[in-house]
């Protein structure tokens, strides 16, 4: 067991960080939860944070967790100072912090996620099992299907996009999507619905841009908008923050907690 | 360690209950997380909600805990499914998962205490503990900086009062603070400031009732509107409900988390 409540404090109080894009890695502290997680097949019950796999190959060298590895770093002084919490514990709980910490809702999150450190080839999850933002609605819907998501968890988990920004040398795409990338609103949404997204002219991958040219949107972005499903939950979240901030509390925890087995022997 | 969002979803399952008030356990249950922890004394470390010690004399039979055991026999059935989590997890946990499925934000809360099946006299706390409702801002000043709170974190709990109702049969007192006790919101503090508050004719103990008659406020509730320094935190949270949550989930699970000590030896 371990002084979760210091932890969480000590992990808020890292939080801020002025060389860091926009001054705080929140942001890609979700994502390593986020990807950490979003490996998880139902169908055999493969992948999932449990495991802190990600720093084994071939998941540490999936082109999808480029620029992961020092978010990893940046945790590594608080497994050293809480050495009984697991890296799968802290990857994902500094998930569920830096949220709450970005204004966003407290994700249901429990501990208990053990690693692996010698994993067994099965165990590490293989590249290919997140999400390619160059694609549409039926591969997203494929993806997050296998996790044991449905349409409506895939809009409110996009959500996240409220925060953060892409970079040319981690995924190939640039920029932020809101004007508020350490704020975590249903910003992504009113700007899904409300600007004109047009694409980049550029040398980089496809993807769009609002009228400013300083905010972007992926392929995967715009399809929660082409498809007609989609895009009334985009429209009601873009309405509703509450319904949004709930809705994703929901989803992110039931994200984190994919796979995850708890050995009925402890406690 | 056990299945927490199985458990999560039982206790939810189990809140609606129509034979019970207002058709809800939730907030009895809220009700035990809260006086479970509220005997906590930070003067030499005794009381709070580890070790489950409401199950023993003389804490089962304190008068502040009239009623409660009721309550703790709703939750037994979950402690027998889940042999593995403490009652005192289970019952600080049902606390969370209550206001939450009430509309409230999520409390921050871990796992970890341990049962005292046969505690010394020493570690069961003396009665006296919780807060006399007859009392004024001086007695509550003494009973929360006690448990290590301040001011505000005193009035940012009393706001769960917009959950519930008094019991002739338990408390002594009678009637529910709000038009609805079984939503968490900060309807507790419009009520404090809107309303004219008076001195209910009864043969009971002093309490207040609004002009309907159909409400009512303790004498400790009215104490947060005639002390100038609690007032001014009973008119902010009126006014401000999103402030009144993050300050209400902080002080909710810091109170639950008071005295808790997790083995270090463990995990």
């Amino acid at each position: 067991m371990a002084d979760w409540f210091a932890l969480e404090r000590d992990i808020r109080a890292m939080l801020k960080q002025p060389e860091w894009d926009d001054g705080s890695i929140g942001p890609v502290l979700v994502r390593l939860a986020w990807h950490s997680s979003g490996t998880y097949s139902k169908k055999d019950g493969t992948g999932g944070s449990d495991g802190a796999t990600m720093r084994h190959a071939p998941e540490s060298t999936d082109g999808a967790n480029a620029g992961l590895e020092k978010a990893r770093a940046m945790l590594e002084p608080l497994k050293k100072k809480y050495p009984a919490v697991s890296r799968g514990d802290l990857w994902t709980l500094a998930g569920v912090v830096a949220v709450e910490a970005m204004g966003g809702p407290r994700s249901p999150w429990y501990p208990g996620r053990t690693d692996k450190e010698k994993p067994k080839a099965a165990e590490v999850p293989p590249n290919g099992r997140l999400p390619d933002a160059s694609q549409g609605a039926p591969h997203i819907r494929d993806v997050f299907y296998r996790m044991g998501f449905n349409d409506r968890d895939i809009v409110a988990l996009s959500g996240a996009h409220s925060l953060g920004r892409c970079h040319t040398d981690r995924s190939g795409y640039s920029g932020p999507w809101t004007n508020t990338p350490t704020r975590f609103s249903n910003q992504y949404f009113k700007l899904l619905i409300k600007e004109k997204w047009t694409k980049k002219k550029w040398d980089g991958p496809e993807q769009y841009e609002d009228p400013s040219g300083e905010l972007m949107m992926l392929p995967s972005d715009l399809a929660l908008i082409w498809d007609p499903k989609f895009k009334v939950v985009v429209e009601e979240y873009a309405e509703d923050k509450d319904t949004f901030f709930k809705d994703f509390s929901s989803a992110f925890g039931k994200l984190l907690e994919l796979g995850v087995r708890r050995s009925s022997a402890k406690l």
